[in-house]
């Protein structure tokens, strides 16, 4: 069971979390079919790094994103909504 | 016609007071319901600065900081999350506090829910023990300090835990799973010797 | 009554004092405190202990602990009996009963062991070869095969017992509590730390408990013994005896499985049996020890050939004789303590049979100064014998090579007790659990942690440091280091000297080659009985990856898996690659370490605690008025009210009947409410509904849509606004938990800009609708601050004022097609306002309805629920299609104009009768043209709700059909092969009762 860090409430056990998708796609307001059908259907399929939105259920009930290794588990950091993770598309932290 | 002051418990039907589980020696936890509360639930938007103010001054007192409690003459403020807070209080404290919050925090939401929880203080010796079957909190005592609150899980159940000493802790658990949450605390109370007060 | 024959007299760790009665295979037999039972058994001179997996073979114990393959028992009888239990695992109590297993009629006269004869008609891959053809058979072969090669029994009535968990938390979690978990857990407590150390035996000390070696100037059993007092002494350790570390997992979650009261034969009242603890720790110190390794020779499954500390820990710890004359056949030094161990509980040792040529002269030392022939450059090649035990050893010379089959025969040795060690394999499962690397350590023939993942580091013999003061030293830093990195300070500490003992300097050695005459099998795993022969058929067979050896031979598989039979079994197939061991690789380690019982893993959340009921304020009512309960969600409702003498249907048609003609009361507090608060509350709901909100009045409700973003129905219920930014909104019942995620997600995180609160109210309003022509009249009477009047509180209106004397929300709305209101009051009142209604509508004849009659009144009036909006239908297929708006931006507004939901053909919603006007309309049928036609039968549609309707007179349904509403009058077929029914059906509009809806409005 992971351990996971809400960015208000603080590590937590997995069991308080539910996981929220893709944290990379964002809604084309305004967008056409194409654009929809994207934020809807097409997902990067990632082994390592993945930017993910969690939500803290059995907690605050905050969105949040976490930055999770989908083959170790590892997670490097989680971020509010409008905040930032790390970049780890090389498979370190870049930025 | 309706007695106001009569609300009903939703755990009229299980609740007994008296000792259970293992019988000899002092209880390790005793349970009470506490009821009567009114329980009233603020949110503001994270960049309104103005309407924590607003909620302080008809409280009585600031709001409290993320994971504490903040209390003051009867009124016990926890916090639920960022921008969040559930105001517990009684009587004459309660009186008309809904509404005056409302009317002077106009951006804050105010819900009046007292109805939604089941209110349960675990005390003695083994409080912690008995909420750490299900819980996966660091319960321990140098951790979860009395002023402390955290929304979680114990066992099945989103409950959310109220610290308010070392051996005493209000479990607030959502109505409807009163009875089956009920069940859980006994069967989990039982091996350390258990005692039922009379509700407060 | 035994008079325990092989215990020796002094010294060890059982209390004579005590003694315990206990039964195996139906006779009495007595042992002592601190006893298992396989000591127990040992010292009463039992041998035979179980029969094997596949040949039925006889069987002793190998070994003393987790690592002991055969001696498997079914413990205790009825209700609380466990099979596959290790004899070596389980502490001897008074009344204890056990029987062995594998074996019929019983274990000393065993039918299957027949099978043994035919043996070389069973290699590996015999199931896969043989019971493939004809497929068909397989169920039959396989239930044969499942009573030959059956382990025990499953108890077939309910666990008495009770199964908790605990969650605790560490900074330093130290798993095991042998000399270096010790040491680890000493040095950590000091520090201040939160400590925790756990060990599967009765008392910490390990394999320590097991010799003869000193701490300091202290016996070492004193030393653990002092230990353990102290870390039980202090506030910050937890100390878990008789407890497994059986998994470690991600972000340092450590499980374990405590046996509370497995040692005593039932457990005190309200005492759990088993504890499962989910520990996370900051830190983690592995200290879980090595087991020894079995050499590979004919006839090395006998009882009585057993591993050379087990042998030892026998003599020492629980004062028995395993044996009257032993040999000690070893490839490594640390057999050489056991065989002077083994002196000094007066067997006779005659000789240590040592395959290497040339040992250091501390080994040499030891077994002269015991006064035991030491026979270098030999090795055991059989070992002969009966089912009571091996009776001699055949020695020869060490072979020059792997390629060598059959050795020379240079003596013959008589002996009862053969103790064999081939080296040491450390205990690296819960260092792989964590996804630790492993190293093949050359010089020690074994694999040892190398880079570890988490936090954790190991020490002592998992870490293969076999030595007590390597185990004492490493165990000591282990400590020290975890209580550091987890932000304590350490104090550096004295060491403790041990005592000293010789290093274990192995030497590879396999499998031995057959003697001359002596083809007897050389098993390399005596739990699945996999031998030498079958790794090399594997070989020749092409099943050459770990993987692929595990799966065609079984070898590591079963309740051990493969402790003592991994490294022997990936050591020979190496040796046919032709490659090094690391190479080869070793098979996964999973969780647990060792089996634990399915109660234990489910704890406390058995029958209602499973899944957790959730009741509304009325419960106790609907129980008491006699309503069977039907599950919505975590939510029970009640399915309708039999009166005496009524049946359930007869309940529902009576209570539908009723409502349409008097009036009634239902419970819909599982509705999910959520209040929708700030300036941009109205925004915010036009975004997410289909329909607008912006320009709803206050003080009025409106049904409402909402898609997903794919253009699919996701949700209805009704929206009231309840001040000019404050609204509440219904869900359905099913969908208010995830409605509710919806809503925050878009609140959060899309549209932060957005001035909108949300709050899940659900739990605090109960509501009871009142429906039919008597409501309002009902109504009047229990309010005197609402004027219920059609001009005041027309179709669709909200007002608030007080029901029955209680605070309370009134919606003038309806799901059944009557005159109807919703009432919400706070549920601490719910049950005192529902009697309220059920006393004040009396004169009336209000009676209360369940799920059932307001199914039916909906399905009467075309309302859809959970089978209609099935997540495919769009809003135009369930007839929607005029609500959405082209005014406004909401979720789910491009794609529902994707081309293939705007097709035509596409299925709509149409209500259904049956032609004959009698037929029940099958549950879930398809709707066909002709069910008997060629396959596949093209499908129209389906039915996605029916029932008696006792106001239309006859069967109705609701169906999604093919372009439905250009059909109007046709006639199909509802068609269910499940049910074996077909039933012609007319299509017919989906409201079939007030299609104008003026009883709604009246």
């Amino acid at each position: 069971m992971l351990l996971i860090e809400c960015p208000w409430c603080g590590k937590r056990a997995q069991t308080e979390f539910t996981y929220e998708g893709d944290a990379t796609v964002k809604r084309p307001e305004d967008g056409d079919q194409a654009a929809f059908h994207a934020y809807v259907h097409l997902r990067e399929n990632v082994t390592q790094w993945h930017d993910e939105m969690w939500q803290h259920t059995a907690g605050c009930r905050r969105f949040f994103k976490a930055c999770r290794n989908v083959t170790t588990h590892e997670i490097i950091a989680t971020a509010k909504p409008k905040g930032d993770l790390p970049d780890m598309s090389s498979g370190k932290i870049t930025s | 016609m309706v007695d106001l002051t009569q609300s009903r418990s939703a755990l009229e039907r299980v609740y007994t007071p008296g000792r259970f589980g293992v019988s000899s020696g002092q209880p390790g936890v005793m349970i009470s319901e506490r009821r009567h509360l009114t329980l009233i639930h603020i949110e503001h938007r994270d960049d309104d600065a103005e309407s924590p103010l607003m909620i302080a001054t008809a409280v009585g007192f600031p709001l409290p900081r993320a994971g504490q409690i903040a209390e003051k003459d009867g009124r016990r403020v926890l916090w639920l999350g960022p921008s969040r807070s559930l105001i517990i209080t009684s009587g004459s404290s309660a009186d008309g506090l809904s509404d005056a919050i409302a009317s002077s925090a106009t951006n804050a939401a105010v819900n009046d829910i007292s109805s939604s929880r089941i209110v349960l203080r675990l005390s003695g010796p083994n409080a912690r023990d008995v909420l750490a079957s299900g819980c996966p909190l660091d319960l321990h005592e140098s951790v979860f300090k009395a002023g402390m609150t955290a929304t979680t899980n114990v066992d099945h159940y989103t409950a959310l835990l109220d610290c308010i000493d070392t051996n005493t802790i209000d479990v607030y658990v959502a109505r409807g799973y009163g009875v089956s949450f009920w069940q859980w605390l006994i069967e989990a109370a039982e091996e350390f010797g258990g005692k039922v007060l009379a509700s407060s | 009554m035994s008079t325990q024959p092989y215990r020796t007299q002094k010294g060890g760790l059982v209390d004579r004092t005590q003694p315990i009665n206990f039964t195996f295979d139906g006779n009495t037999y007595q042992g002592f405190q601190g006893d298992t039972l396989a000591s127990a058994l040992m010292a009463n001179g039992v041998r035979l202990f179980g029969r094997s997996f596949k040949y039925h073979r006889p069987r002793g114990i190998l070994g003393v602990g987790f690592e002991e393959p055969n001696a498997m028992v079914q413990l205790r009888t009825g209700n609380r009996t466990e099979p596959n239990i290790q004899a070596t695992r389980i502490e001897l109590f008074e009344g204890l009963v056990a029987e062995s297993q594998n074996r019929w009629p019983s274990l000393n006269f065993d039918v299957g062991a027949l099978t043994g004869i035919f043996s070389k008609l069973l290699p590996a891959g015999f199931y896969y070869k043989t019971f493939m053809w004809p497929a068909s058979m397989w169920m039959t072969y396989e239930h044969i095969i499942r009573n030959i090669a059956g382990m025990g029994k499953s108890p077939t009535t309910n666990d008495p017992d009770r199964y908790a968990h605990r969650y605790a938390h560490c900074d330093v979690l130290v798993a095991g509590g042998g000399p270096a978990g010790i040491s680890a857990a000493l040095v950590a407590a000091e520090t201040g730390a939160r400590v925790v150390i756990m060990d599967d035996g009765p008392k910490l000390g390990g394999a320590l408990l097991g010799c003869n070696l000193k701490v300091g100037d202290q016996e070492g059993t004193t030393w653990a013994q002092a230990a353990e007092q102290k870390l039980r002494g202090m506030d910050n350790v937890t100390v878990l005896t008789r407890t497994q570390t059986a998994g470690y997992y991600d972000h340092n979650m450590i499980i374990a499985n405590e046996r509370v009261a497995d040692h005593v034969n039932e457990p005190a009242p309200f005492i759990p049996r088993q504890r499962i603890w989910h520990f996370r720790a900051t830190e983690v110190v592995l200290a879980a020890g090595a087991m020894e390794r079995p050499l590979v020779f004919a006839g090395n499954d006998l009882p009585n050939v057993m591993l050379a500390s087990a042998a030892g820990t026998l003599a020492n710890r629980y004062n028995v004789q395993a044996g009257r004359r032993a040999v000690v056949f070893t490839n490594n030094g640390s057999a050489y303590t056991v065989a002077a161990d083994l002196k000094a509980a007066d067997i006779d040792v005659s000789a240590i049979i040592d395959a290497r040529t040339d040992i250091p002269s501390t080994e040499l030392d030891i077994a002269k100064a015991a006064g035991i022939d030491v026979l270098l450059g030999q090795v055991v090649l059989a070992a002969v014998g009966g089912k009571h035990g091996v009776k001699r050893v055949v020695v020869g010379d060490t072979p020059s090579g792997p390629d060598v089959t059959e050795g020379q025969i240079t003596r013959t040795i008589e002996c009862d007790l053969l103790c064999v060690s081939g080296g040491w394999t450390p205990s690296v499962h819960l260092f792989s659990q964590s996804r630790g690397k492993l190293r093949f350590d050359d010089e020690k023939c074994c694999f040892v942690p190398n880079k570890g993942f988490q936090r954790e580091r190991s020490a002592g013999a998992c870490n293969g440091s076999f030595m007590l003061r390597e185990c004492l030293a490493d165990g000591r830093n282990a400590g020290s280091n975890a209580a550091e990195a987890a932000g304590f300070k350490s104090s550096s500490k004295e060491l403790a000297i041990a005592s000293e003992e010789p290093d274990v300097h192995p030497m590879p050695l396999w499998a031995l080659p057959w003697p001359e005459g002596n083809h007897d099998k050389r098993f390399v795993d005596l739990q699945n009985d996999v031998t030498a022969e079958d790794v090399a058929l594997a070989h020749r067979e092409g099943f050459r990856s770990v993987e692929h050896l595990k799966r065609y031979t079984t070898l590591g598989m079963g309740t051990d898996q493969g402790r003592t039979s991994n490294v022997n079994g990936l050591a020979l197939m190496a040796g046919h690659k032709g490659e090094d061991i690391p190479s080869v690789g070793t098979t996964t380690f999973r969780q647990p370490f060792s089996p634990i019982t399915m109660g234990a893993v489910a704890g406390p959340s058995i029958n209602e605690q499973m899944s957790p009921i959730r009741r509304t304020a009325m419960h106790d009512w609907h129980e008491a008025a006699g309503a069977p309960f039907v599950p919505a969600g975590a939510w029970l409702r009640p399915q309708a009210y039999p009166k005496p003498g009524e049946n359930l249907r007869d309940a529902y048609l009576r209570e539908a009947v009723h409502v349409r003609k008097h009036v009634g009361i239902v419970d819909v507090s599982t509705l999910g409410k959520i209040d929708v608060q700030g300036k941009d509350a109205a925004e915010f709901l036009n975004r997410l509904y289909v329909n607008g909100f912006a320009k709803l009045d206050i003080g009025k409700c409106r049904y409402g849509v909402m898609l997903r973003e794919d253009g699919i129905v996701y949700d209805d219920g009704t929206v009231t606004r309840l001040a000019e930014n404050r609204y509440m909104v219904t869900t359905t019942t099913g969908h208010a938990g995830p409605v509710m995620v919806h809503m925050e997600r878009h609140a959060q995180v899309v549209w932060p800009e957005l001035d909108v609160k949300l709050v899940s109210v659900t739990e605090d309003w109960s509501a009871i609708a009142i429906a039919g022509p008597k409501s309002r009249a009902v109504l009047a009477k229990v309010t005197d601050d609402i004027d219920v009047s059609d001009a005041t509180c027309p179709f669709m209106a909200f007002r608030e004022g007080h029901i029955c004397g209680v605070p309370a929300r009134l919606f003038r709305i309806s799901f059944s097609g009557e005159l109807a209101y919703e009432i919400n009051v706070p549920a601490n009142f719910g049950a005192t306002v529902w009697e309220g209604l059920m006393k004040a509508g009396a004169d009336d004849h209000i009676v209360p309805y369940g799920t059932e009659a307001m199914g039916i009144l909906r399905i009467e009036k075309g309302h859809v629920v959970g089978g209609e909006l099935n997540g495919r239908a769009t809003a135009d297929d369930l007839g929607f299609g005029r609500m959405l708006s082209a005014k406004k931006r909401f979720i789910g507004d491009v794609l529902k104009d994707r081309p293939a939901l705007l097709e035509a053909n596409r299925k709509q919603l149409v209500g259904i009768k049956p032609v004959d006007g009698t037929s029940q309309i099958p549950r879930g049928a398809q709707i066909v043209v002709n069910p008997t036609g060629a396959r596949p039968v093209p499908i129209e549609g389906e039915v996605t709700s029916r029932c008696e309707s006792p106001n239309v007179g006859m069967p109705i349904g609701l169906a999604l059909i093919k372009d439905g509403r250009n059909r109007m009058g046709e006639k199909l077929i509802a068609s269910s092969p499940v049910a074996g029914i077909d039933v012609k059906i007319k299509i017919c509009d989906p409201v079939f009762v007030d299609p104008k809806g003026e009883r709604l409005r009246g």
